[in-house]
């Protein structure tokens, strides 16, 4: 009689401090540990590294979706830490450029820059792979302004086998003088085409008929150029003889204008 | 007559580790495993069909290395234990043809444990690649399979003629597991050691003895990854030339023979008493 009264209240102790002990811990938001030096797990895994690899890149991803993305915006240095390393053990893993894409460069500036850092490693290991060039030339046009990279990694997707015609037009657009607004323009269309949620559509749809705005300011600034020789010292000059009116902008853009050159910029990014 | 020995002494361990019920649970739970490869492509959503292959060759490269240090290790220090080397060397039969017969004996059972779960991963990998689009599963090329295959089994077979050279020069199944674990060890974070020496020694002034040493101790401890032509299963081409891969096959089939010709001579000068 002891003997089994004694196993039952070490049974139910266990199970209440468990029950305790998990509640707590199920309170504090998940952690992403900070992952150990990439030539630990080199030295240690061996003919492993590529699950190794692997479980890495699932453990950074469960973390990311099961997460407060506040708390992931903290650990925005061991995130990319973990999809360096991921990449660095297993080049060939096509699904961390993808899910270093949808991450990293959303975050800052230096992050796109990571993500492009191992983006470029992609390129290098899945050459025929049209996707990474036209991700690293999405980075540089949308996160860094950098249109003139993002024109080159355009063109080199546009070169691939199963790339969209689109992108050398994309590349062409971007590359030539005041390109930005254009170019913009048909990302954002082909972008709007391609999206299955309607929330994101709509912002889409919202950022389109700014930039379309924005295209005929721009038609009218060259229109302006063949007419008289110059373009306008400001905006006003344009109407209303090339322009009926100036269009009006929503809060989030705004139209800036040095000749020869203009473009459409966000007031975040102004800043 | 030296043959016929050795071919009956092969069969005793073969059959003496068919019998063996740890090695059937090793081999069920490798089995086990390999299906579970069903659910761990679930948390991939792109590369389905590399990330189960390398889940699916990891699972055969740590049942064999479960395998030679759990199972070979200890059949070797049994017979000594148990004093069963001594029945079997009262015969005629010299010492080299006991350590090659103990080989050939391991050597057989761990290559029909990796033709059992290579045969199960394959069926498993075809059934994954039936199930997507190929998208995420595009190839499937067997002769790279058979090619990474028989890389993992001579890499194997290399831990096995070195699981054999310390058997016969240290006494006990624990020591040789200790020496044998390390002996993996070493081979496995040497090749990162080295590469982490030149990529300094690229910025720095180099230094040629160091280089020279961890050279001659690559010999010793050769970098088993070299046989590792996973990363091939999913491509139409290889992108090692046929060259290369005869090389690596070639230099660790010369290892494996040099360690057993090691292991022959060291139980000839051993006294067993």
């Amino acid at each position: 009689m002891t003997k089994p009264f004694f196993v039952a209240c070490i049974i139910l102790a266990y199970s209440i401090m468990f029950a305790h002990y998990d509640n707590l811990k199920s309170e504090n938001p998940p952690q992403l540990t900070p992952a150990l030096p990439e030539t630990i797990y080199k030295a240690s895994l061996g003919f492993l590294q590529q699950l190794g690899a692997e479980v890495l890149y699932i453990k950074t991803k469960v973390f990311l979706g099961g997460s407060d993305p506040v708390v992931s915006l903290e650990k925005t240095m061991t995130l990319s830490n973990y999809f360096e390393i991921v990449n660095s053990l297993h080049p060939d893993f096509i699904d961390t450029y993808h899910f270093t894409e949808s991450t990293l460069p959303w975050i800052s500036p230096e992050q796109t820059r990571i993500a492009n850092r191992i983006l470029i490693n992609g390129t290098q290991t899945h050459p025929d792979n049209y996707m990474l060039p036209f991700y690293l030339g999405f980075n540089h046009f949308y996160f860094l302004k950098e249109h003139k990279a993002a024109s080159t990694y355009f063109w080199q997707s546009s070169k691939l086998e199963g790339a969209p015609s689109w992108f050398g037009h994309l590349a062409a657009t971007l590359s030539s003088k005041s390109g930005d607004i254009i170019g913009g323009l048909i990302l954002l269309r082909a972008m709007e085409r391609n999206e299955s949620s309607e929330v994101t559509k709509a912002r889409y749809q919202h950022d389109i008929v700014e930039h379309e705005k924005a295209v005929a300011v721009f038609k009218a600034v060259q229109l302006f150029q063949s007419k008289h020789g110059r373009y306008p010292n400001n905006l006003m000059e344009l109407t209303p003889e090339t322009l009926p009116a100036l269009p009006i902008f929503s809060n989030e853009y705004k139209l800036i204008y040095a000749p020869p050159e203009l473009r459409l910029v966000k007031h975040d990014e102004e800043q | 007559m030296q043959f016929n020995n050795i071919t009956s002494l092969a069969r005793i361990i073969i059959l003496d580790g068919i019998r063996r019920h740890a090695l059937l649970g090793l081999l069920l739970l490798s089995l086990f495993s390999e299906i579970m490869g069903l659910f761990f492509m679930d948390f991939i959503s792109h590369d389905v069909g590399r990330a189960s292959s390398d889940f699916l060759f990891s699972i055969m490269w740590l049942a064999g290395l479960l395998f030679l240090f759990f199972h070979a290790v200890q059949v070797i220090s049994w017979d000594e234990e148990r004093g069963v080397i001594y029945s079997i060397l009262s015969r005629p039969l010299s010492r080299a043809s006991y350590v090659i017969g103990v080989f050939s004996g391991l050597s057989v059972l761990l290559i029909l444990l990796h033709a059992v779960l290579g045969i199960v991963a394959l069926s498993t990998l075809i059934w994954i690649q039936s199930m997507l689009d190929p998208t995420y599963f595009q190839t499937l090329s067997l002769p790279h399979f058979l090619l990474s295959w028989c890389g993992l089994v001579i890499a194997q077979l290399v831990v096995l003629s070195v699981v054999m050279l310390f058997s016969g020069l240290v006494r006990g199944g624990f020591p040789v597991l200790l020496l044998s674990v390390a002996y993996y060890a070493i081979c496995t974070a040497l090749p990162t050691v080295r590469e982490s020496f030149y990529q300094n020694a690229a910025t720095t002034d180099t230094n040629g003895v160091a280089a020279l040493l961890l050279q001659i101790l690559t010999a010793f401890f050769p970098d088993l990854t070299d046989l590792d032509y996973k990363n091939s299963v999913l491509i139409e081409t290889l992108t090692t030339s046929y060259s290369n891969i005869a090389a690596h096959f070639l230099i660790t089939s010369f290892y494996c023979v040099i360690m057993i010709a090691c292991a022959c001579f060291a139980y000839n000068r051993r006294d067993l008493q």
